[in-house]
């Protein structure tokens, strides 16, 4: 009988435990499969000083650009619009702010085509221009869950073209990904958005 | 004979003048510029606004330019995150009507810039229709904004 009531005593708290288990389970459950897939990672290319990568740059907020040297019309305003902005931004915070220029274009560009490239759109700012091998590019490009495609183009004089991100992404001073901005925002916007990782 | 020649060459010179004013474009080109690029690059794009004045639909057919070794028609399409380029081989300026050329889009593309255009503050350049005329633009080479 006494026996009976100990094992009756231990009921209630273990279902009430078991429940909460299965309960907390449920929620992670949950939330691992409708929590979007993180963004972002460390990553190390190619640069006229050697081998860089992303946690290099730990301290300080990094803005992060997709394109190649070639790129018509897309890469060359979107890196004059940026440039732009950057200017807006008070001294000591543009000089601690990173622009990271990797060029996917593993068949034409070299560390010194990315450097001069973003040399040219980018003065008295840091940045750096980076590219690798097909298999390093795509690695990068597919810890930031983004793309590229190299196409041909047999009706124009260009043979080539590449069809690549059309957003900055920011990464916050812990080498994070912070948020994706639109290259076509308005310089307003892409001050607030730099502000943010600031 | 030299009577001749001077006959012939009286009845000629007109006729050229006429012929150049002819192939002159009813089309209008406003707020052209050519985007200025790092040494290293090969290749530009030049933007502006196109005017058809007329009651027939004119399409640009192409271009050149001495600064380029091809002047092509090219656009941008924006899809899912994405950039890419599109090469067109003509471009539709409806009757009365307009077409812009800006960034992010629709524009001429000067491709294997050459090295008069390093030193160059403008770039001439002659744009191609398809009712077989042409206009002959300067656009200043500038930062694009």
């Amino acid at each position: 009988m006494r026996k009976e009531l100990k094992i009756k005593n231990w009921i209630l708290p273990l279902s009430i435990g078991a429940g909460i288990l299965f309960a907390g389970g449920l929620y992670w459950f949950a939330r691992q499969s409708t929590q979007a897939p993180t963004i972002g990672g460390d990553f190390t290319l190619h640069s006229t000083r050697g081998p860089v990568s992303l946690h290099d740059f730990k301290g300080r907020p990094v803005v992060l650009y997709f394109g190649y040297t070639s790129c018509p019309d897309v890469c060359p305003l979107s890196m004059s619009k940026l440039s732009r902005v950057v200017a807006q931004l008070p001294e000591a915070v543009r000089k601690n702010l990173e622009l990271v220029f990797v060029s996917v274009d593993y068949r034409k560009d070299t560390p010194e085509k990315a450097q001069n490239y973003v040399s040219f759109f980018f003065k008295g700012a840091q940045a750096v221009g980076l590219t690798g091998s097909k298999e390093e590019i795509d690695r990068v490009v597919s810890l930031f869950k983004t793309g590229y495609v190299i196409e041909d183009v047999p009706t124009s004089a260009l043979g080539y073209s590449i069809q690549h991100p059309s957003d900055f992404f920011l990464i916050d001073k812990r080498g994070k990904f912070s948020a994706l901005l639109p290259t076509e925002e308005s310089n307003e916007e892409l001050k607030k958005g730099l502000e943010s990782i600031l | 004979m030299k009577n001749w020649i001077m006959i012939v060459s009286l009845f000629l010179i007109p006729a050229s003048a006429w012929c150049q004013a002819s192939n002159a474009s009813k089309i209008q080109a406003e707020g052209a510029y050519v985007a200025a690029v790092p040494a290293t690059d090969d290749n530009t794009a030049a933007y502006f606004t196109l005017k058809n004045p007329t009651d027939q639909a004119i399409s640009l057919v192409g271009g050149n330019s001495s600064v380029a070794k091809k002047v092509e028609i090219h656009n941008h399409i924006h899809k899912d995150g994405q950039m890419k380029m599109v090469h067109l081989e003509s471009l539709e300026i409806p009757a009365h009507g307009e077409v812009k050329l800006a960034p992010m889009g629709l524009h001429v593309m000067l491709i294997g810039l050459k090295d008069s255009f390093r030193k160059a503050k403008s770039v001439e350049l002659t744009l191609k229709f398809s009712d077989k005329t042409q206009l002959k633009i300067k656009a200043p080479i500038k930062a694009e904004e």
